[in-house]
């Protein structure tokens, strides 16, 4: 009789174990893996409406074209729910293109901290052991005749932070086109690392006859 | 009666557990979900800025050379920036300048695949250009177009798995005219566009 009420309490003790087993299991580990936060889609439709109403009235081209991320910040401020979390950011793409005839010369200005590409695009009309360089150092050469080439270069990780130098030298006469791309991104504050933050993007191209492209973003959280 | 405190300590935490999430849902508010369709978005944007973007050239610079270098530089712009998105972009654009009573007809292929040829009828002349890679440019030059005239275009390119063939017919006048094909692909999710402007 001793024996059985014994096997019994250790049945007991064991459920209750299992039990607590169970429970702790699901504190710990279940429950901070549900994420039961609302949904993110209005507010995002909510910004881009927003964002899409200032285009139409010329403020964000403006803020945009002029790098006034401050601008587009505090006009955002004034319009969001108070309730919407947000951090704005900016990228702007730098390009310049040249037909050119001989050897020639010239510099550009990049800040690396920001840069997300620096390309050189050539359009070798005619050209004989054509040979450049950035910064004094050789990125390309080609022996020979050269005419009618076309040649895409990445200049992303050999840019400096300030002005670098181009040098294009050629044997004997030369017609080229070039196209210099530099995008550069920057935010005006970073939004918090945690996850369900939604981005939204919006382009413009320019203003007036100003080429200019410019991706304005938003992030909610 | 059968001794059932064991199975009534499981239960008892079954039930715990639902408490629980019952307490902690009930905090939160719950908000009627609207889909966020982001890449409709950037679609319609980009859309609308390839309109104002061939004018904005034109106003900088209006000569083929410039439309030319220009719109190349503003797809690979976007072709980045959709990319950031998982979006891959691709197009195509076809742009008419006037230069005195000859039309400059440019072009530009974004499509990510050789446009194998292309032939453009202008007021019943027919010029074709043949094999044009992605990220190059061509233009062609009309003499003596009137002031109001048909633009017939048929573009043909591989898209990887079949050739594709787009033509189309327009009635325009002797300006400033652009013809653009815009792709998305989103995941699953294709749009595409063709308009004019």
């Amino acid at each position: 009789m001793i024996k059985i009420k014994k096997r019994k309490g250790t049945l007991h003790t064991l459920e209750a174990l299992i039990a607590f087993s169970i429970v702790s299991t699901f504190i710990l580990f279940v429950m901070p893996s549900i994420d039961i936060s609302p949904s993110n889609g209005h507010r995002t439709n909510y910004v881009y409406n927003t964002l899409e109403t200032l285009e139409t009235k010329g403020i964000l081209r403006a803020y945009a074209t002029e790098n006034n991320l401050t601008g587009i910040n505090t006009t955002l401020a004034n319009l969001l729910p108070e309730t919407y979390n947000f951090a704005v950011g900016m990228s702007r793409l730098n390009a310049t293109h040249k037909t050119v005839s001989g050897n020639y010369s010239f510099n550009y200005t990049t800040d690396t901290t920001k840069l997300d590409y620096a390309t050189l695009d050539l359009i070798f009309d005619t050209a004989t052991d054509p040979t450049i360089y950035l910064n004094g150092n050789i990125i390309y050469s080609q022996a020979d005749d050269a005419s009618g080439v076309l040649e895409y270069i990445d200049l992303t990780t050999s840019s400096l932070s300030g002005e670098n130098s181009l040098v294009f030298n050629f044997t004997g006469s030369s017609t080229f086109d070039y196209r210099l791309s530099i995008l550069e991104s920057e935010d005006l504050s970073i939004p918090p690392s945690q996850k369900n933050i939604d981005t939204i993007n919006y382009f413009v191209a320019g203003k007036g006859s100003t080429f200019l492209p410019v991706n304005v973003r938003v992030y909610i959280w | 009666m059968v001794n059932r405190k064991g199975q009534m300590f499981l239960v008892g935490a079954l039930i715990l557990c639902a408490a629980i999430v019952g307490a902690v849902i009930s905090t939160k508010s719950v908000y009627i979900a609207t889909s966020s369709n982001f890449a409709d978005d950037m679609f319609s944007n980009m859309e609308y800025e390839s309109k104002y973007v061939v004018n904005l050239i034109a106003k900088e610079n209006a000569t083929s050379n410039n439309i030319e270098h220009r719109m190349i530089e503003y797809m690979s712009f976007l072709d980045y920036m959709a990319l950031e998105r998982n979006i891959k972009y691709s197009g195509y654009l076809i742009i008419a300048l006037p230069v005195g009573n000859d039309l400059n007809v440019t072009l530009i292929n974004y499509n990510n695949a050789l446009i194998n040829s292309a032939e453009i009828t202008v007021a019943g002349t027919t010029k074709s250009t043949a094999s044009l890679p992605h990220k190059e440019a061509t233009t062609i030059t009309f003499e003596d177009v009137p002031d109001n005239m048909f633009l017939n275009y048929t573009i043909s390119y591989y898209d990887g798995s079949t050739t594709k063939t787009n033509t189309d017919e327009l009635n325009i006048t002797r300006r400033l005219f652009s013809a653009v094909k815009i792709r998305f692909v989103s995941g699953d999710n294709i749009r595409q566009s063709i308009f004019f402007n």
